[in-house]
């Protein structure tokens, strides 16, 4: 898996910062995860930092392309 | 003549867990529509029984896989593998299949489609939930409720008469709509926009679209 880079990492762990600390995330079969723990994998680019890094872009691109947005108009 | 639905529901861990209560709605609405449910829960959710069921039980016309998988595979109970591409997908032949697992739609979903399955309705990537730590009542688990009501929509759906397709189409709705809703809700963090984004486009039909429970 190629490295994160470190601003990625940074806006994702900011954006991760804002999630109330009483939720936590199912990802498939690798467990769930709360507000620490999703940004202890960021840090250290586990399997699981990298998928929660792939979802955020995912998303931030859908965001800036329009894509998200289409679902107004749909 | 009578209709009969099979659903898995392991309760292993928070997300099957979740899965089993949630699912648990869908599978009262089916049993007071008249539907014959074959349930295969907790520990009875695994691969002997399932095939046990398929093999020699009523002609089951309509399967919902709850748990965890992959591309190749859908689990059960301790994540025990219960249908696996290139092993025994054959035994979803005729039916309608919707999968609440990870990235089985991808491979299992086709494969299952080539071996006559109906249609086959799951997530081609990880299945991504949010949900409260402190709530003790999965059922009162509004958060939980974005990911999952579609799950339930669908299963309802099919019930009630619509096409696969259809179906289909009014469930990603309902993820669309849960989407929007914390878009303009300040109550949610957008990392929760961002993990239902994740699972709505993961979404996905095979096979016909067209069909009839």
């Amino acid at each position: 898996m190629n490295k994160i880079p470190k601003e990625v990492k940074e806006l994702i762990l900011a954006r991760i910062d804002v999630m109330p600390d009483n939720i936590k995330l199912s990802i498939g079969s690798y467990g769930s995860f709360s507000k620490d723990q999703l940004k202890e994998n960021v840090e250290k680019e586990t399997d699981v930092g990298h998928k929660i890094v792939e979802m955020q872009l995912d998303f931030l691109k859908a965001v800036s392309n329009g894509e998200l947005y289409s679902l107004v108009d749909a | 003549m009578d209709k009969t639905m099979l659903i898995t529901r392991p309760k292993h861990d928070n997300l099957t867990y979740y899965l089993n209560v949630w699912m648990g709605e869908a599978k009262t609405f089916a049993e007071k529509q008249g539907i014959n449910v074959i349930d295969l829960e907790g520990e009875n959710a695994n691969r002997i029984k399932f095939e046990s069921y398929v093999k020699k039980g009523p002609i089951i016309k309509f399967i919902v896989f709850n748990g965890h998988g992959n591309e190749e595979t859908v689990t059960g109970h301790n994540n025990e593998e219960i249908v696996h591409a290139g092993v025994n997908e054959n035994l979803l032949s005729d039916k309608i299949i919707y999968s609440i697992s990870c990235a089985s739609a991808k491979t299992l979903g086709l494969k299952s489609v080539e071996n006559g399955a109906v249609a086959y309705i799951g997530y081609k990537d990880d299945f991504y939930l949010y949900y409260k730590d402190t709530e003790t009542k999965p059922l009162n688990d509004d958060l939980a409720g974005l990911f999952l009501q579609h799950a339930i929509d669908l299963i309802e759906y099919i019930i009630k008469g619509n096409s696969t397709g259809i179906a289909f189409d009014k469930a990603k709705k309902t993820l669309k709509e849960s989407i929007l809703a914390t878009m303009v809700s300040k109550s949610f963090s957008p990392d929760i926009t961002a993990a239902l984004w994740h699972d709505y486009i993961s979404f996905a039909i095979e096979g016909e679209k067209d069909a009839l429970l």
